[in-house]
């Protein structure tokens, strides 16, 4: 383990002369050449002259003193489920391999305009289908902090990138969890912001009424960074929130004497004992400092894992009904139009894409979609309602996930067991709430994290609590060795 | 034998500017294939539909026309079915079963029969707002045997209105004349352009007393409307005459042969899928949007301006032919503003003018084929002053006018009768040989004679029937007097 | 094939998701998917005693409506489709001759 600068901080020694653009890419391209192999973690990579290229012309433009944006100089890894027009774009799907997009993603256009330089497309579960990123067509990614383990996912390969320092920054997508569980098996930091903060706009869909593009970092203020500029209203997205970005990078370190914790025990139960001792041993800190600890119990959450998938599936079963074989690379060959489509979606699609389409197609239908689909709408009401009142007066603290990273292979031959691991992160995407996946420590060489959960809105809260914990464990920036 | 038609009325929002959720155009007539098309209207992946504006303001007037229901908010669902020209295999509308809420609810529509100048109403069920798909161009064997299907998206994403009625209609006329009735109101409103070709599709659910419903789908023109009902009408008719049962189905309108066909069977219930669309959030419907809506829809009121005409004493058939194309009921009211005779204005524009038109092929909805209000006073105080008579307006004015519309009345005034008479004296004085013939029973001497009159008339317009009238006095004077 | 009692089931969701799916694939997907609807049924139970209506947009915030025009023309021609004459062109029916 070792420390590097935070982000934010390389920006200002890039401004100062301190640190050199150049010499800056160079040394990422070196952990990447070192790592990439083992890891896996792109999917499709700039080319390094383009990138050095870039690099110069940045470095010169700082040396003139021009007008740099906020990102100038930082090397930014983007999950292959985001639309780039100058990369591949696969959501790691056969499908679409190859697929370059005739146009950016909202959030990519955000980065480049801040100076940001994007490196390469992350690996991912097919169509961010998965937790541990190992359904991907382009084959798994490891977990650098032991290479016989998963990263997490779906978006594993942001984490791994990040965790490996083969970027700076990441942009992930969460609808489930896919981002925070990767953050918490990597020791680095994910935030899922309030659903509609960031502009879903080139996002290629799994689960639209529940995800958010989310930004992932190695420290807490390098999250906030890349959220303020990723964040704010989009006339391109209709579930857009009306609101400017949020200031969540000047937020300060909040004062334990001043935290609310509410600690729900449907999202604590369950864990494994090595997570389990981890996350009170920070909450009993907490406390210690002065922070006020609520206990509660909400029995809804025991069925918010099924509400979730149910709606998830259903969603997916429509945002996958569009590859059929006409605008998309893998193409049946059959001269008949219902068996060329059918053909086209069997050689395309993986087994757990397949799955979920199917189980969507199930919950939709006449005759099982009041018991299902429309079902799990009802209960996600409840439980909304219930997490929007308790984040009015509490940050909920929770586990990111009930067992720390497995082994490749460990958990993909049955989905409920990989399901489960989404147990306490569904939550949050269900409410529309913001949570924030930080690093508390490690068993061994593998990482622990924590989650904290606030109320719409309140991503600065847990920007300031997330400094706190910081502060207390000492994580922050770390990268493998 | 008691029928009943209800249909469901498919009507682009031509003048809607741009798709409903993307900024391409939503009139792409004139455009070359899949050159209106963005990864929206394509459904690439990632890309958002955003709801247009204007397509919500001309629905909601659609709405107000039709007496609806108007419900606080919309909500877009998603309906699923593969087919080449849905790019995303899922079309956007309002599936009120699974929580869509449509724009309009159990409304009517009063509309004029003008066969039997009686009012009728029709109930209106619904009014959803969807997208339209793109275009798909068969090769060789068509929609059943062609190997391939080429498809042009331009029209992808284009705003529909679905109109759906209750099964009011008890005859083909009916059903035709409704829907030219409906097409003329969301005209009106500024909705659409009825002529655009492609611009609506009608289906048709009809069944006789006693049997099943059976639709008609794919129905392309108002005339169609009539032809195709009365197809399915004596089809049916000729099933329960033969003592079988008509079995429910669904049938395809073959324009080109004039037949409805079976479309093949599905083995079980189609199954569309739907749910709300994640991606649109609910539309508010505000008192402010509903409140300029009533106001628009009471200046277009079709039976109101009709009856309007009708109050100035003009009879109903010519009262209706100005209302049916717009321009001209523009003009008209312009016109009688002006302080113009009424009825004798109505008879110009609503009969002659028109049809002066129709003979040229002209375009009646083009605006610039029509004259400025203060031309079409001219022309009435001419008739109403009786400087001129009715018929030499209608035969020498109105078709300068109609090759001319901007055209000033007094340049193209013709010669009247009192300055004629000098130069068909002298004519007849000078030219001694032909009225000789004349005299003697040549009748084709006549024509020489008028000849000579025109072309000392010169360039000034005169009616040669005045001109033989006017010698064919003198002349029959002249051999008398022999 | 009667490892799995619910292949006409799994034949007709396969038939509306459109995917044609190999006799080994069938019944893996039979397996694992009428196991996992199994579970899933705890949502349909547990909304039976709810009074609640459904939660479709997580704000109950209503959208906004589109009011500028902004280009995004696209070049069909770019995409991986194969194009004729400016037209997408897709297989139909396969040039075999069906009455319908
Ligand atoms: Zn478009």
């Amino acid at each position: 383990m070792r420390k590097v600068k935070q982000s934010w901080e390389l920006v200002e020694d890039f401004m100062n002369g301190i640190e050199d653009p150049v010499e800056h890419i160079y040394r990422v391209l070196d952990s990447i050449n070192r790592w990439e192999s083992m890891v896996n973690a792109y999917i499709s990579l700039e080319s390094p002259d383009i990138l050095i290229e870039k690099a110069e012309e940045i470095s010169r433009r700082i040396r003139r003193g021009e007008r740099v944006g906020r990102l100038v100089g930082l090397i930014v890894s983007v999950k292959d489920n985001i639309c780039t027009s100058f990369l591949p774009t696969t959501a790691a799907s056969k499908i679409l391999d190859p697929y370059i997009p005739p146009y950016d993603a909202t959030v990519v256009e955000r980065l480049l305009r801040e100076d940001a330089i994007i490196v390469g497309k992350t690996n991912l579960d097919e169509f961010a289908m998965g937790s541990t990123t190992e359904l991907s067509s382009f084959g798994p990614t490891r977990n650098p902090w032991d290479l016989d383990r998963v990263p997490g996912g779906s978006s594993g390969g942001s984490a791994a990138s990040l965790s490996y320092g083969g970027a700076d920054l990441s942009l992930g997508s969460d609808t489930g969890g896919s981002a925070r569980l990767p953050a918490a098996y990597t020791a680095t930091v994910g935030l899922k912001p309030t659903y509609g903060l960031v502009s879903r706009y080139g996002l290629i869909p799994y689960g639209n009424s529940l995800e958010q593009i989310s930004p992932m970092a190695r420290s807490v203020k390098d999250v906030a960074l890349l959220l303020d500029i990723i964040g704010g209203f989009d006339p391109l997205d209709a579930t857009s929130l009306n609101v400017d970005s949020l200031n969540t990078f000047n937020s300060i370190k909040a004062d334990a004497r001043d935290l609310k914790i509410c600690i729900l025990k449907e999202m604590v139960e369950g864990a494994d004992s090595p997570i389990n001792s981890m996350f009170w041993k920070i909450i009993e800190k907490l406390e210690s400092e002065g922070a006020n600890i609520e206990y509660y119990s909400l029995p809804i959450l025991s069925k918010a894992l099924p509400t979730y998938y149910t709606i998830a599936f259903a969603e997916a079963a429509s945002n996958l009904a569009r590859y059929a074989g006409i605008f998309y690379p893998t193409k049946g060959s059959s001269s008949s139009w219902e068996e060329y489509i059918g053909e086209s979606r069997f050689k395309g699609f993986g087994r757990e894409v397949k799955r979920r389409i199917m189980l969507g197609v199930y919950a939709l239908s006449e005759g099982y979609r009041d018991e299902y689909y429309v079902a799990a709408t009802k209960v996600r009401r409840v439980i909304r309602d219930e997490i929007v009142k308790l984040t009015s007066k509490c940050i909920i603290a929770s586990q990111v996930s009930p067992i720390l990273p497995p082994r490749l292979g460990e958990r993909i031959d049955d989905p409920l067991k990989l399901y489960y691991m989404d147990m306490y992160t569904v939550v949050a995407n269900l409410a529309g709430v913001p949570a924030l996946a930080q690093p508390i420590g490690f068993h061994g060489d593998l990482p622990i994290g924590i989650q904290w959960i606030g109320g719409p809105l309140e991503e600065s809260k847990l920007i300031s609590i997330g400094l706190l914990i910081e502060d207390i464990t000492g994580l922050r920036g770390v990268i493998v060795d | 034998m008691k029928v009943m038609i209800g249909l469901e009325i498919h009507v682009q929002m031509s003048e809607a500017g741009s798709k409903l959720f993307c900024d391409c155009k939503a009139n792409y007539r004139g455009m070359k294939p899949n050159t209106n098309v963005c990864p929206v209207c394509l459904g690439l992946p990632g890309a958002l539909p955003v709801v247009n504006k204007r397509s919500i303001e001309l629905a909601l007037l659609a709405a107000v026309a039709f007496k609806c229901n108007i419900p606080r908010y919309i909500v877009f669902t998603r309906k699923h079915y593969f087919y080449p020209d849905l790019p995303k295999n899922y079309q956007i509308s309002m599936y009120e079963k699974a929580g869509g809420i449509p724009i309009c609810r159990g409304g009517y529509v009063k509309y004029l029969d003008v066969n039997s100048w009686e009012w009728r109403e029709c109930r209106i069920r619904r009014i959803n707002i969807e997208e339209d798909p793109g275009r798909t161009v068969y090769e060789e064997g068509g929609i059943v045997r062609s190997p391939y299907a080429l498809v042009d998206y331009n029209r992808s994403g284009v705003p529909l209105l679905e109109v759906i009625t209750e099964p009011d209609i008890n005859s083909p006329r009916e059903a035709r004349t409704l829907v030219e009735y409906i097409l003329l109101t969301l005209e009106y409103l500024g909705i659409t352009n009825p002529r655009l070709e492609g611009v609506f599709r009608v289906d048709a659910n009809i069944s006789i007393e006693g049997g099943e419903r059976v639709e008609v789908k794919n129905i392309g023109s108002t005339m169609d409307i009539e032809k195709a009902l009365n197809y399915e009408i004596m089809r049916q008719a000729m099933i329960i005459n033969s003592g079988s049962k008509v079995e429910r189905e669904t049938r395809h309108w073959d324009a080109e042969k004039g037949v409805t066909r079976p479309l093949r069977h599905k083995e079980y219930e189609e199954e569309y899928l739907y749910f709300p669309d994640p991606d649109l959030p609910p539309i508010l419907i505000s008192e402010d949007m509903v409140t300029k809506a009533k106001e628009i829809v009471l200046g277009f009121d079709i039976t109101i301006l009709y009856e309007n005409i009708l109050k100035l004493g003009v009879p109903r058939d010519i009262a209706w032919s100005i209302v049916t194309i717009k321009p001209s009921l523009d003009v008209y009211i312009k016109t009688v503003k002006l302080g113009a005779d009424p009825l004798v204005a109505a008879k110009i524009l609503g009969i002659d003018y028109k049809g002066e038109l129709k003979e040229r092929n002209m375009d009646l909805y083009e605006y610039n084929n029509w004259p400025p209000p203060e031309t079409v006073y001219e022309l009435v105080r001419l008739v109403v002053d009786k400087i001129y008579t009715y018929d030499t307006v209608k035969g020498l004015l109105i078709p300068k006018i109609a090759e001319n519309p901007k055209v000033d009345v007094r340049s193209i005034l013709p010669e009247k009768a009192e300055n004629i008479e000098d130069i068909i004296d002298s004519v007849i004085r000078e030219e001694e040989k032909a009225v000789k013939d004349y005299l003697s029973g040549k009748k084709q001497a006549l024509n020489y004679l008028i000849g000579m009159v025109i072309r000392r008339v010169g360039k000034r317009a005169v009616d040669p029937r005045v001109i033989r009238e006017a010698l064919e006095n003198k002349l029959s004077k002249l051999k008398s007097s022999m | 094939m009667s490892e799995c009692r619910h292949l006409d089931l799994i034949d007709k969701l396969a038939d509306l998701a459109k995917i044609t799916l190999s006799d080994e694939e069938k019944l893996n997907l039979c397996r694992d998917i009428v196991r996992i609807a199994e579970y899933l049924r705890a949502v349909g139970e547990a909304a039976r005693d709810l009074n609640v209506d459904p939660l479709y947009y997580v704000w109950d915030k209503w959208g906004f409506l589109r009011d500028y025009n902004r280009d995004r023309f696209i070049i069909i021609s770019n995409l991986p489709t194969k194009v004729k004459d400016g037209y997408v062109i897709v297989p139909w029916r396969g040039g075999k001759i069906e009455e319908g």
